[in-house]
């Protein structure tokens, strides 16, 4: 019953879990305890495990005679049969009881076993036995204390963090793997807390749905581990740093055989599976805090521009097209990769030639989480357009990292890449990308240079408006305007030239008459017509040239006139129209307003006619 | 770095209202007293010329020293703004770069170079203000108005006007030419310009005589709704952003934006164009 209860077991684990691959291959003979703490007199069991191919064909191992040990008895043997890519490999297990007889460290002595010619030998085991049994057997480094629950000891089932280094420099990658160990069935688990941890930039590997099952002894006491999960954590700052722990929420199966001390509580607690496969029970685990203690950058040849970045990397620049025309785009990529924490990488400032347009860079990281540490690349995509043609250069760019496994800086230098720039069309070049063509021009153009001639300097400087020369310029021809004509009223006072004032006159005294007489034309006045027309046509003839009114006649008119030059036509014209007014004012008849109409006109023109000439 | 003191101390020029018959009183006093005497002249000359130097050697902040130890005796030009505003910008001080070079061009508005720099350094600035999209006919008016430089504006003025004199003076000693048709064509067309010319520059120089400009000379400016800092921050202004000034209370003035936006900042924050 038991024997069979043990293989069921056996193989449910096996079918559950994969299995470490090495034991499948060859022979491999091990012994274990099932505790390493044993109080006087209380029995223990010893298990021999034999597994290879051929494992089940192997005898059974012959005990060696135990100094300060009773063999209480065989309690059975149990076989386990795995197929592994097609390779059956079989695990035989022979368990002993065994009891202490004297106090102190007793050692079970290293066993042998012959397959063939060949031997094979276990480790030997050192119990310690005391005289008060302590609840817990195993004390393996990394367990944290844990709430007890039926059916369990402390040590059946915890889980431990295992820190590759606990001193290291800031930004260095540490990997924590969570381990289970476990010497019970566990069914299944789910991680209720990731560990936080402060001043801590984490990064997780993924964690395994089906984690790698491995035999391992721990201190003489065979458990089973598996890496459930592994995070990579990287100081942000020096100083004592803590990882939280980790927890973990277990389904164990307790075995039934753990409790039958009473046979009664047995029967009565025990319900049907549980009785055949054990009873499931719940228990949270967790790891113990890790306390790393993190060391500052050194201070010795450490480049004045490092930024922090830690790990170990490479960095590579590159465009895509060497040769292109002005004003087209073209892509500058600057890649940074290698192991540490990429996210946290600075990209080095890049100072392009004035002659490149340059956008925004794009920065885009790739981390790859399946290696043994984290790595990753970190690249910055820049647009550049160069504006001037020629050949233009993109300067080196230098990149500093610190090496935590050498303890050194390492500086990366990129060569510089030439780019040859054609004149690209004048179009493009304006402005075909982004904004306005005035703001692309401008920006291959620098300010102009400085005003090296010796200026004049003032306290206050006034705008051109309110600078007193502008106030002179502005006053200067309101005293040349006052002062000519307090000039010409004094002169012409003085001489008593009335000869002036008569022409100027003559114009306006003529056309105020012209008037008069239109007014005459309505109310039918026709000697009062006629009468004003000569007075205008004399008038004017005579303020013009200067002569007493009364004294006009048509041969002196006539001499005059020619004598300054005046058309004959014009002449001609003007005499007609006094005699026909003279003739008209005499020898009145019927004319009709249309005929007045006419002959105003044909005035107006003569008097404006001559107005021109004179 | 530049003191934000230095800047303060620059002579500014005369805002806000005034009379006409005083002001040229005043500029006639002050002009006898403004210019330095011939020795001072001389170290002005000196001074400048050294920040030249420095200036030509890359040394930029010795320039910008020995050019603020002119302003600081009181004495300006429009060159000296210039070079300052030169020296700032190389040094990557947009802000005062602007200024400086605002301050020149507010002197001396159709300089080329002026204008070039500071159209440079405006490309530099943080706070590109978007204006608000322009009134069809307001914008025409704004155009006409301000398309002329000032001083070509009051050179036209000032030919039309005695142009407009020598008419009425010939018309008084030879009023027989009154009548020729040359002269009857010159009269109208003198009058269609003085219509147009006298508006137009009294405009432009009441509003150049009312119009306060600051640029913003600290890095980053909380703009408050009222003149104390209890007041809750609006927006943030950037160096080199120019700014109307509407209105002065205590130590803060207020602002406006060319979009409209109004707020208070401290008047230490911004310098006076």
């Amino acid at each position: 019953m038991m024997k069979s209860v043990q293989i069921l077991l056996l193989v449910t684990v096996a079918l559950m879990l994969q299995p470490d691959r090495g034991s499948a291959q060859e022979i491999r003979f091990q012994s274990s305890v099932n505790k390493n703490v044993i109080g006087l007199n209380e029995p223990f069991q010893l298990i021999l495990q034999i597994s290879g191919p051929q494992a089940s064909t192997i005898g059974t191992p012959q005990l060696p005679a135990f100094e300060g040990l009773v063999v209480l008895g065989f309690q059975g043997s149990s076989t386990s049969i795995q197929f592994v890519n097609g390779v059956m490999s079989a695990t035989k297990s022979y368990t002993y009881l065994l009891r202490p007889d004297r106090l102190g460290k007793v050692t079970i002595p290293s066993m042998q076993i012959k397959v063939g010619d060949k031997s094979y030998a276990t480790t030997p085991i050192t119990v310690e036995v005391v005289s008060d049994p302590p609840g817990s057997a195993a004390n393996p480094p990394g367990k944290e204390q844990q709430e007890e629950v039926p059916g369990l000891t402390g040590d059946d089932v915890y889980l431990a963090a295992i820190v590759s280094k606990k001193n290291l420099y800031q930004g260095e990658q540490v990997v924590v793997n969570f381990k289970l160990f476990t010497r019970v069935q566990v069914t299944s688990y789910s991680i209720v807390k990731k560990p936080d941890a402060e001043g801590l930039w984490a990064e997780e590997f993924p964690f395994p749905t089906q984690p790698t099952l491995k035999n391992e002894l721990i201190n003489g006491v065979n458990y089973r581990t598996a890496i459930i999960g592994s995070m990579a954590f990287f100081p942000t700052k020096p100083g004592k740093l803590t990882i939280d722990p980790m927890i973990l929420n277990c389904e164990v199966r307790v075995s039934a055989k753990k409790k039958r001390s009473n046979f009664w509580d047995d029967f009565f607690q025990d319900d049907f599976f549980g009785s055949r496969f054990g009873k499931v029970v719940e228990q949270k685990i967790q790891t113990r805090p890790v306390v790393l203690t993190v060391r500052p950058f050194p201070e010795a040849g450490k480049p004045a521009d490092f930024t922090g970045t830690v790990g170990d990397f490479s960095v590579t620049h590159s465009i895509d097209k060497a040769e292109i025309k002005a004003g087209n785009a073209l892509t500058y990529r600057l890649t940074i990769s290698g192991t540490g924490n990429v996210k946290s990488v600075e990209l080095p400032n890049v100072i392009f030639p004035e002659g490149f347009e340059q956008y925004e860079p794009e920065i885009s990281d790739v981390i790859n989480r399946n290696g043994r540490l984290i790595s990753g690349s970190k690249t910055a995509e820049y647009i550049l357009i160069p504006r001037v043609s020629g050949k233009q250069v993109i300067p080196s760019v230098q990149f500093h990292y610190f090496d935590p496994i050498e303890v050194r800086y390492v500086s990366r230098t990129l060569e510089p890449i030439t780019i040859e720039v054609e004149r690209g069309n004048a179009s493009l070049a304006g402005g075909g990308f982004g904004g306005g063509s005035g703001e692309v021009a401008m920006l291959t153009r620098d300010i102009r240079f400085i005003k090296t001639e010796d200026p004049e300097f003032h306290r206050e400087i006034r705008p051109v408006y309110l600078a007193w020369w502008f106030f002179g310029l502005m006053a200067l021809p309101m005293f040349v305007l006052a002062g000519s004509y307090l000039y010409k009223r004094n002169t012409v006072r003085r001489s008593g030239d009335v000869v002036n004032i008569r022409y100027r006159k003559a114009s306006s005294l003529a056309r105020r008459r012209l008037k008069g007489a239109k007014k005459l034309i309505r109310t039918d006045l026709e000697d009062g017509f006629y009468a004003e027309m000569s007075k205008a046509l004399l008038g004017f003839l005579a303020d013009k040239l200067n002569v007493p009114g009364a004294s006009i006649i048509s041969a002196e008119v006539k001499t005059i006139l020619k004598a300054k030059d005046v058309p004959a036509e014009t002449v001609e014209k003007y005499i007609a129209c006094i005699q026909e007014c003279d003739f008209a004012r005499f020898a009145p008849g019927g004319d009709t307003q249309v005929a007045f109409g006419e002959f105003y006109q044909k005035v107006e023109d003569a008097i404006l006619d001559l107005d021109k000439e004179l | 770095m530049i003191s934000t003191k230095s800047c303060e101390t620059v002579p500014d020029r005369a805002v806000g209202s005034f009379n006409p018959v005083i002001l040229v009183l005043v500029v006639c006093v002050t002009c006898l007293f403004s210019v330095p005497s011939a020795a001072q002249h001389e170290s002005l000359v000196g001074t400048f010329q050294e920040g030249n130097g420095f200036y030509e050697q890359k040394k930029y902040h010795e320039a910008i020293a020995e050019y603020e130890k002119i302003l600081s005796d009181g004495y300006l030009s429009v060159a000296l703004l210039y070079n300052l505003g030169n020296a700032c910008y190389r040094i990557k001080a947009y802000g005062k770069a602007i200024y400086y070079y605002e301050k020149a061009l507010r002197i001396s508005p159709d300089d080329e170079d002026i204008r070039l720099n500071l159209e440079m350094a405006n490309l530099r600035k943080v706070d590109q203000i978007e204006l608000p999209p322009a009134i069809p006919l307001l914008s025409f008016f704004d155009n006409v108005k301000s398309f002329f430089p000032l001083p070509l504006l009051l050179t036209l003025l000032l030919v039309v006007y005695y142009a407009s004199v020598g008419l009425i003076v010939i018309r008084l000693f030879r009023p027989e030419w009154v009548s020729r048709l040359r002269f009857r064509i010159t009269r109208y067309v003198l009058t269609v310009l003085v219509v147009v010319l006298v508006p137009l520059s009294g405009a432009r120089v009441y509003e150049d005589l009312t119009r306060v400009e600051a640029v913003i000379l600290e890095k980053v400016v909380e703009v408050r709704s009222g003149p104390s800092d209890l007041e809750t921050g609006l927006f943030l202004l950037h160096e080199g952003t120019k700014v109307e000034v509407k209105n002065q209370k205590g130590s803060w003035l207020e602002i406006r934006l060319p979009d409209g936006k109004v707020g208070w900042i401290l008047e230490n924050f911004a310098g006076i164009v």
